[in-house]
């Protein structure tokens, strides 16, 4: 093996140095320590001077010294690099002299040298680190195996030159969230059992030492991605889960190991458990490595990462292995799930509340007990909250009963086994948190739709109103459906539909990278071929290329896309849109483009209308064409103002139902206005000034909806109400039955349901409070219901505990290890029992192991 | 390098098992404890050679204020103990590009690339990934599961682990074809 040789110098603070002599010859065995040259040096000493009186009368002197270079290591010497005599000053220190070691310690296991064997973990003032030769892990599945950058470029080149050869790049995937989704929730057995269709590419495993079973689905087209992937790529897997977790899944996802063999890295080997680095399996060279995640952020935005869409089948899970992870920064935007509730027909009584959740269909139902509004509105910026609240309350409920459920199981665990142990912690807070966003909602509505857009005008103020109130509107419906479906001992479960197409477009993608390397590749080869060195082209820079013609040209604003209190700048959809080319704005200015928009009712849209040039386009557009890596039309993804998903104009109408209610009933139905001719009616009609009468209506509005004006509100409004009503004309007299039909509007419920905090209401609305009061009521039992079962889980720990006490009947010392620190030392006190010399023979063999 | 050496280990016994064979439980106490560990001073411990009978057991003595017994158990135990030259047999449990990994019973030996034969080379495309030669005469491949002989090169002993290297470029090293 031809070396490099250690190269010495002479320590800086010694210059200048002059040369003086040799003290050995170049080819000599050298050990370490040994003397090589000997040189001379000024060294400043303090000195009195001869005339000095004073104390002050130290003088610096200049004093030559003689000081011998010593080796730092052992080995032979290679050669002297300067001459006797010569003089080495601070500009130009230069190498004094080579040393060639036996053995460069490039690999090193667990402090040992992987080539010569010897322990690298011994130092001395005089000598060189060894274990800083070699500080890169390399290897997928081994810890502690480390080599040096020589050694790793080595490796790589080899490998890369491989790859060249099969014309294949390197692929690093993520497990989890994209390639498959994987919970531990026990429900899902019972739906499989089922013989639910989506069921079907669930799969279950158990890990070694736990009783816990995963259940894993696999993306939808994963096999034939695979399948495909593998003929072009090198696929390595890096995962945040544990050895095991990530072999059981592998197996899986490839049970004849063709595919991924042994190229799995987990937790257990990647050394960081919050980040990912393509420098832990490519140290030297990342041009050939393509980098496909669910999660951006781990890799700060590596440039030869394809970011994948998050695979989210199993609702309300997650990644199950980002424990350690920073918190995901962006709520979701889009879920591939459709949402439907359950249907009534299809409700099965279920006895036991773990298995509530488990009632899961494909098809949308037909359901009496929902609003059709609740449907409809899917997919606007409210149908986010809903689904946020769908997503996180209605598993919530049943996660509550899997703790249960998860607890018998855990149970027979052995508790102090870091890996049971850490389920039920995660259970616990991923409970929590989602508790957290249980109560959270409605103040976050508030903040963010407030601040969606500076409104300036009072009609818009009023826009702004009718949205935010509306908007609590959605939300209180939600709450009563849960309730209503609580109270039917039933769950409004996300259905788990299986529409996720990303895999079919990433394999597209990735195959588009490949071509063009390989294009790029060939045309390079062809050209350098002339001038020798090999040129190789960078993914790199081509993956960022590539990306950046997609949405070129495009100038984008947001509106109500990102939550107000992230940073713009360093949200995923903001980042995203400009790796794929397009600029992004903060503000309105004369590049914009395109508008994209979460919302139609907020100031920027109206803007961008009146503006007429820009492309006014849903979040879809923006998502789909980063994930298809081609511009969608903005014409399929307008955001249309009839649509009925368009929440403005479902707004205004809301708004308008009761008020039509209110002036035409009356005026159609009452004896009294019979009377009058139709044109007078329309006189009245037109003469009335509506501006006014909306403007009150709004402020009816408002100060019902305000939440700090709760209890007072009740009667007041009710009369108020009818008062201003009846000076709509005098010709409309508000009658008791269209008053209760106001009462009962979904308007008036949202107004009222703010009132939940205070038990005894207005006497003469019992109809409606008692609608409340359940509302409320099962709002707080389901609360207190879940802090009772942390409380439970609390006790049934420490229950467990007692019990493997009581049980241990066998391993009495292991509870008491913790009084006896020698307990684990065996030799103590071995000599005062063997004086036999045979056994002190062995024992100095033992102790001088490799003499 | 196996040998027989008398240990010592310390155990303490509950009241609840102060019982007429409370040996019983002291033995099988030892065997749990010991066996299977591994010191950085003696090796593995593989087996503990005295039984019930055989065991010295010290007088047990009652410790204030806790109320177990301590008890000295002086026993006989086989341990392993490698040594830098000494050749070993193992089998291969994982190959990677830099080398191959062989159990040799509890311990684990690394085999650098470097310190096996040039004319085996790594192969990733193999299913599962091998060293292999490709002459015809004598075709040899290390792979997962394959029997090596190993010769030690270097071992660095842990409180509680033991390290070692190992080269099959020595002399009779290498694949141990089966017969």
């Amino acid at each position: 093996m031809s070396q490099v040789p250690v190269l010495i110098k002479i320590p800086m603070e010694h210059l200048p140095a002059t040369i003086c002599n040799f003290l050995v010859k170049p080819g000599d065995k050298i050990a370490k320590s040994q003397s090589l040259l000997s040189y001379e040096y000024k060294k400043t000493i303090q000195k009195r001077s001869a005339l000095a009186t004073e104390e002050s009368e130290y003088m610096d002197v200049l004093t030559p010294q003689i000081e011998e270079l010593k080796s730092p290591t052992e080995g032979e010497l290679e050669q002297f690099h300067v001459k006797q005599g010569e003089t080495i000053d601070r500009k130009n220190n230069k190498v004094v002299v080579g040393v060639i070691e036996p053995c460069s310690h490039s690999i090193q296991l667990h402090g040992l040298c992987a080539l010569c064997g010897t322990d690298i973990t011994t130092t001395d003032h005089n000598g060189i680190e060894y274990a800083q030769r070699a500080t890169i892990s390399m290897a997928h599945n081994v810890f502690g195996l480390t080599v040096s950058l020589n050694e790793a470029e080595r490796l790589e080149k080899e490998t890369s030159r491989r790859l060249l050869e099969e014309r294949k790049l390197s692929l690093i995937v993520d497990l989890d969230q994209t390639l498959i989704h994987a919970t531990i929730d026990p429900t899902v057995e019972e739906w499989i059992k089922d013989g639910n269709d989506v069921a079907e590419d669930v799969r279950k495993f158990t890990l070694p030492d736990s009783p816990i079973v995963y259940y894993i689905k696999l993306r939808p087209g994963l096999k034939e991605f695979l399948r495909s992937v593998s003929k072009i790529y090198e696929p390595h897997i890096y995962t945040m889960g544990t050895r095991n977790y990530a072999s059981a899944v592998a197996n899986v996802i490839d049970p004849d190991n063709t595919i991924f063999n042994e190229r799995i890295l987990s937790r257990d080997e990647s050394g960081s458990m919050t980040q990912k680095d393509i420098r832990r399996l490519f140290p030297c060279d990342n041009s050939m490595v393509v980098v496909i995640d669910d999660r951006a952020d781990v890799w700060s935005w590596s440039p030869n990462l394809i970011k994948v869409h998050p695979y989210d089948f199993f609702v309300g899970i997650g990644d199950i292995n980002d424990t350690y992870l920073p918190k995901r920064p962006v709520p979701q935007t889009s879920i591939p799930m459709v949402i439907v509730s359950e249907d009534d027909s299809t409700h099965k009584e279920i006895p036991d509340g773990a298995d509530l959740n488990n009632v899961v269909e494909k098809e949308p139902a037909n359901n009496a007990s929902i609003d059709e509004n609740n449907i409809s509105f899917n997919k606007d910026e409210n149908s986010k909250e809903k689904e946020q609240n769908n997503e996180v309350n209605s598993p919530e409920i049943a996660e509550e009963n899997n703790i249960k459920n998860d607890k018998e199981v855990l149970r027979d665990v052995n508790i102090s086994e870091e890996k049971s142990n850490r389920e039920p912690l995660k259970v616990n807070t991923e409970n929590n948190t989602s508790i957290d966003a249980l109560l959270k909602p409605v103040q976050n509505n508030k903040r963010s739709f407030e601040e969606i857009s500076d409104v300036d005008n009072v009609d818009e103020k009023s826009a702004k109103k009718q949205q935010f109130d509306r908007n609590e509107n959605n939300e209180i419906k939600d709450l009563d459906q849960k309730v209503s479906f609580i109270e039917q001992k039933s769950i409004s479960r996300p259905m788990l539909a299986d529409n996720d197409t990303e895999l079919p477009h990433l394999l597209k993608a990735l195959e588009n990278i490949h071509k063009q390397y390989y294009e790029k590749y060939d045309s390079l080869q062809s050209n350098s071929n002339s001038n020798g060195t090999p040129m190789t082209p960078d993914v790199t820079n081509l993956i960022p290329q590539m990306k950046s013609q997609v949405l070129k040209g495009v100038n984008i604003l947001f509106t109500h896309v990102i939550p107000t209190n992230q940073k713009r700048e360093s949200s995923d959809i903001w980042i995203l849109a400009k790796e794929f080319g397009a600029e992004c704005s903060a503000n309105w200015n004369n590049e914009v483009t395109h508008l994209v928009a979460g919302d139609r009712g907020t100031e920027k849209v109206r803007e961008a209308n009146r503006k007429g040039d820009v492309y006014i386009v849903r979040k879809e557009w923006l998502d789909e064409s980063i994930k298809k890596w081609a511009r969608q039309l903005e014409k399929d993804y307008t955001l249309e103002p009839n649509s009925p998903r368009d929440s403005e104009t479902s707004l205004i109408s809301e708004v308008d139902k009761p008020l039509e209610l209110i002036i035409e009933t009356p005026s159609g139905t009452d004896d009294d206005d019979a009377l009058l001719s139709p044109e007078i009616r329309m006189e009245h009609y037109e003469s009335t000034d509506w501006r006014s009468a909306l403007n009150e209506v709004d402020e009816l509005l408002a100060e019902s909806g305000d939440t700090s004006a709760l209890d007072e509100s009740e009667t007041e409004t009710e009369s108020g109400g009818r008062k201003r009503l009846k000076r709509y004309g005098d010709v409309l007299e508000v009658d008791d039955r269209n008053a209760k039909r106001l009462k009962q509007s979904p308007l008036r419920q949202s107004i009222t349901f703010n009132n939940d905090d205070d038990d005894d209401e207005n006497e003469s609305e019992q109809a409606f409070d008692k609608v409340k009061k359940h509302e409320s009521d099962s709002f707080y039992s389901e609360l207190t219901f879940d802090g009772g079962a942390h409380d439970n889980e609390a006790d049934e720990v420490e229950q467990d505990y007692e019990d493997e006490d009581a049980d241990d009947d066998y391993d009495y010392g292991d509870d008491d290890e913790d009084y006896d620190p020698g307990n684990q030392s065996d030799d103590e006190g071995d000599d005062d029992f063997d004086d036999d010399e045979y056994v002190q023979l062995f024992e100095e063999n033992l102790r001088q192991p490799n003499s | 390098m196996f040998f027989i050496k008398k240990l010592h280990h310390t155990i303490q016994l509950h009241p609840a098992f102060f019982t007429q064979n409370f040996e019983t439980y002291l033995t099988e106490k030892l065997y749990k404890d010991v066996e299977g560990t591994c010191t950085g001073r003696f090796g593995y411990v593989i087996a503990v050679l005295d039984t019930n009978e055989t065991l010295e057991i010290s007088q047990g003595k009652v410790i204030p204020s806790v109320g177990l017994a301590e008890f000295e158990v002086a026993y006989r135990a086989i341990v392993f103990k490698p040594f830098k030259g000494e050749v070993v047999d193992g089998v291969v449990s994982q190959v990677n590009k830099m080398g191959f990994f062989a159990d040799v019973g509890p311990l684990q030996i690394f085999v650098s690339s470097h310190l096996i034969p040039q004319d085996l080379k790594f192969d990733p495309a193999k299913n599962p990934p091998c060293y292999a030669n490709n002459s015809e005469d004598s075709y040899a491949v290390i792979e997962k599961g394959t029997h090596v002989r190993i010769k030690i090169v270097g071992t660095r002993f842990d409180a509680t682990d033991i390290f070692a290297i190992g080269t099959i470029k020595d002399d009779f090293c290498g694949v141990v074809t089966g017969s």
